[in-house]
């Protein structure tokens, strides 16, 4: 690797980019060593902000003749170890290639270029009366397309839309050979970009939530949708755990109305119904927003609801502010930790919605076997759910002393501790979507090897000289 | 005696999420508004450039990984548009609605001040741009950072009125190096306007008020500056110090109290902006009837007025009550205004860049069909003007003082 001349390279890629966009200075590269979370990289040797998809394949053309690794960095807001250099290398900054390509209305599409950020991209298809459906993970005022799709995350929407892939037509993918393909119906040259299941095996899904492992998204199409004329939100509240996972479960297989549903744990409840007496003497809370075409079509929908909530004893409350605020400001709520609880490393986890009740407790299990280090570092203040089509995504409120980063002893053990964590959430059957560099080592410790084969086998024949994003995934050869 | 300005914000730097909303490019959803917010960003698209990437070189350099030198242009490459601290998902917890929002005082994360203090940490190590230590060097002299003689800071004010002026008035019209030695239209007109309108007034022996050498590291320099301009308009038994620089306006209105506590500035500190809003409310202002709109204006909030200090009613109200005047809103505007180009001393270390989003600036104006980029802030209308120069003048950029003026009866 030391024998790769950089400032070679760094003329080649001017050449390709233009010079304003290939950055070099030693320096400058120390602001790239780190995204959200605990995992730290090493700084790039060089960072690219391609203009085109043809400039992508030309940088990879390049780095294989040289043998450079290239690092895939979105809105660099994950918080898994993603978005950042483990080797010395190229970082290939995907934010230059911003912007809505198309709306289709014909196909009820519109395909996007993966570094446009999602709160822009929702900006933009409202103004015309759209949206897509998932629209955007927490980290939405930095996240984009291409990184949301890569990670596959939960977000607005999910409860009816599903994730950051479920709404994913097709996609325009540079090969880490170089090579551009095109996926879903646009694998025919002769297509729109509007069907994702056809011409053959469904290779879009190939690429979703690969980390940028198996190639560089360059554009991504996705389904549209009318922006809904109405919106309601209501809160509930249940005396037992188990009762609201199980009135959830039914919500989501009833496939209503509700574009959001969140809930709340035993003692993520109890913390917050400090503040929000509302939810005083209720066990677990479910909140949720409803969205339709016309009012009536909610209101039908709301019996629904009501009839299967009370199935479960649950309870209409009389306020519904706290789901105003944490679904109506989504990305405003999400991403910044609490004043009072410092800095969020949590990480959500993924179980089927009728398991929930049991994984909670097996979590609170965990935390009572390490209490006394859990005690030191960690301001828990519960699970929080977000449901995504037919599974949910419990959210540890992991909050760690915000200078946690200056004391190296104590960053040593809160690391030891959230892998320690996060191998337990998986020992119970819960699945990560986040798989960065600090994640993807406990994921694949829960896969056979089989499994591995396969993935190293894929990513072997897509990426024979291992130049995408190495050191992310256990899979070095 | 070692002295660190960024120690004192270390806790800061570490309790920094790097969630990258201080980056910007985004659409901030509770106010549906488009944000850049880091304007450097825009023609830097470089993660060193933007606060989050500070908050990492600024570990770096307590790490002692980086040379000082080599930080140079990311740090001083810095507005202080103070858009940063406003979007900082650490500042404002929780987050309530976009338009009655509170800033607290007491803030977990400010990474305007921060930048402000790593400025002058590097300066304290002989790491400044040429051009700030230059104009450090000239202030210490001759009070004014733009190589002028102090001398001739009142060269553009009439003899007639130099002689007239009391020792003591209610107000102390505190004019500003930029309209002093650059922009003197504006203060030519804000004189006129307070003859025409009979306002009791004075001037100061006025130094700089210490905004540019706050903004570029030079502390000690702008504190003397500071104590000095506070002595003198004590002197005055001022009620008020009456200013039509956004800069100034900030300085003399947080940074006194702020930095320089041992010594109480007691006038109350306004800007023009606010004067004539009490004017017009009060209806002393009569303005020349208009049959139709004359003037569409497209009104620019000066960080300083704007985000730092958060006047953006008062400056709209008054242009509004000019009969033919039409206001037109940017697609940036208020907390989301695109800064200028100009402060933080970016202006003189870096015109390119200065002028760069001057441009950008003018073009949102012309894109919602505005003939007129208003303004209240000499430095801005500065940078404005130059651009406006290279863009071959398609628009008219005009301060209120100057346009309230020219419609008066």
């Amino acid at each position: 690797m030391s024998s790769i001349d950089f400032n070679a390279l760094s003329d080649f890629l001017k050449g390709i980019v233009g010079d304003e966009y290939v950055f070099s200075d030693e320096a400058a590269m120390l602001a790239y060593v780190r995204e959200a979370g605990l995992i730290e990289g090493i700084p790039p040797r060089l960072v690219v902000k391609p203009g085109s998809t043809e400039e992508i394949a030309k940088v990879l053309r390049l780095a294989n003749e040289y043998k450079v690794p290239v690092y895939v960095r979105g809105g660099g807001s994950s918080y898994s170890g993603a978005g950042i250099c483990f080797k010395q290398g190229i970082l290939l900054d995907m934010t230059r290639l911003k912007g809505i390509i198309e709306v289709n209305e014909d196909s009820n599409t519109v395909q996007v270029w993966a570094g446009t950020g999602w709160t822009a991209f929702n900006y933009e298809l409202r103004k015309r009366g759209l949206m897509t459906g998932f629209r955007g993970p927490a980290s939405s005022y930095t996240a984009t397309v291409g990184g949301s799709s890569s990670v596959c995350s939960i977000g607005l929407g999910s409860a009816k839309y599903g994730g950051g892939g479920d709404q994913v037509l097709g996609l325009e993918v540079v090969l880490p050979t170089g090579i551009v393909i095109n996926t879903g119906s646009c694998a025919s040259e002769r297509a729109e970009p509007f069907m994702r299941y056809v011409l053959g095996p469904d290779l879009t899904g190939l690429f979703l939530g690969d980390h940028g492992m198996l190639g560089v998204k360059t554009k991504v199409t996705f389904r549209l949708y009318p922006l809904p004329s109405y919106e309601e939100y209501a809160e509930y509240g249940f005396k037992t755990e188990a009762n609201a996972a199980k009135a959830i479960n039914e919500l989501l297989r009833r496939n209503i109305c509700i574009s959001d549903l969140m809930a709340f744990e035993k003692f993520a409840t109890e913390v917050r119904a400090k503040k929000v007496t509302y939810w005083q003497g209720y066990e677990a809370i479910v909140i949720l927003k409803m969205e339709a075409e016309d009012k009536a079509a909610i209101d039908a929908q709301k019996n629904v609801i009501r009839n299967v909530l009370s199935k479960y004893d649950g309870v209409e409350l009389p306020e519904n502010k706290m789901a105003k605020t944490m679904i109506g400001g989504f990305f405003d709520v999400f991403f910044y930790a609490r004043r009072d609880a410092g800095f969020s490393l949590g990480m959500p986890i993924l179980t089927p919605a009728g398991k929930v009740a049991e994984f909670w407790a097996r979590m609170r299990a965990f935390i009572k076997s390490v209490e006394d280090k859990w005690k030191k570092y960690v301001n828990y203040s519960g699970m929080v759910l977000i449901a995504s089509a037919n599974a949910c995504e419990s959210v540890p409120t992991f909050y760690v002393p915000w200078n946690y980063d200056m004391d190296p002893a104590a960053r040593k053990e809160i690391a030891e501790l959230w892998r320690a964590y996060y191998s337990e959430a998986l020992k119970a059957g819960g699945c990560l979507c986040m798989m960065g560099r600090g994640a993807s080592p406990l994921v694949f410790n829960n896969f056979s090897q089989n499994y591995i084969s396969f993935i190293k086998s894929v990513k072997k024949a897509l990426d024979p000289n291992n130049i995408l994003n190495p050191g992310l995934w256990p899979i070095e050869w | 005696m070692s002295m660190s300005y960024l120690e004192a914000f270390k806790e800061q730097i570490y309790s920094c999420l790097r969630c990258g909303t201080c980056r910007g490019d985004c659409v901030i959803e509770s106010s549906n508004v488009y944000n850049v917010i880091c304007p450097i960003y825009l023609v830097k698209p470089f993660e060193a450039y933007t606060p989050r990437g500070k908050m990492l070189l600024a570990r770096a350099y307590f790490d002692g990984k980086v040379p000082p030198q080599s930080l140079l242009d990311y740090i001083f490459m810095c507005t202080n548009c103070n858009n940063c601290t406003i979007q900082c998902r650490l500042t404002q917890v929780p987050r309530t609605d976009y338009k009655t929002k509170q800033l607290t005082e007491e803030r977990l994360l400010d990474p305007t001040e921060i930048v402000e203090a790593f400025k002058a940490e590097l300066a304290l190590k002989g790491v400044q741009p040429e051009k700030h230590k230059r104009f450090a060097e000239w202030g210490k002299k001759e009070h004014n950072p733009y190589i002028e003689p102090h001398e001739k800071r009142f060269a553009w004010l009439p003899e007639e009125i130099k002689k007239k002026l009391p020792k003591q008035a209610k107000y102390v019209y505190f004019v500003g190096c930029t309209s002093s030695y650059r922009t003197t239209e504006i203060a030519k007109a804000t004189v006129e306007l307070f003859e025409k309108l009979g306002i009791d007034y004075t001037f100061i022996d006025e130094w700089c008020c210490g905004s540019p050498y706050w903004r570029t590291g030079s502390i000690s320099i702008a504190q003397e500056m500071a104590r000095h301009n506070i002595e003198e308009i004590e002197k005055t038994g001022a009620e008020y110090v009456i200013t039509s620089c956004a800069g100034c306006y900030r300085a003399l209105k947080v940074d006194y109290s702020k930095r320089v506590p041992d010594q109480k500035l007691n006038a109350k500190v306004i800007h023009t902006a606010e004067l004539l809003h009490e004017l017009v409310k009060a209806g002393k202002l009569k303005f020349k009837e208009a049959a139709s709109i004359r003037v569409k204006a497209a009104f620019h909030d000066p960080c300083h007025t704007g985000r730092h200090i958060g006047l953006y009613d008062v400056p709209r109200e008054v242009a509004s009550a000019i009969p033919g005047v039409k206001l037109i809103e940017m697609l940036r505007s208020r907390e989301g205004s695109l800064c200028c180009g100009s402060g933080g001393g970016v202006k003189s270390a870096y015109p390119d860049i200065a002028l760069k989003l001057a441009e950008m600036r003018i073009k949102e104006a012309l894109e919602v069909g505005a003939d007129h980029l208003l303004s209240i802030c000499p430095f801005c209308k500065r940078n404005f003007d130059d651009a406006n120069k290279t863009l071959g003048n398609p628009i008219r950029v005009i301060d209120l003082v100057e346009l309230v003026l020219n419609n008066l009866t």
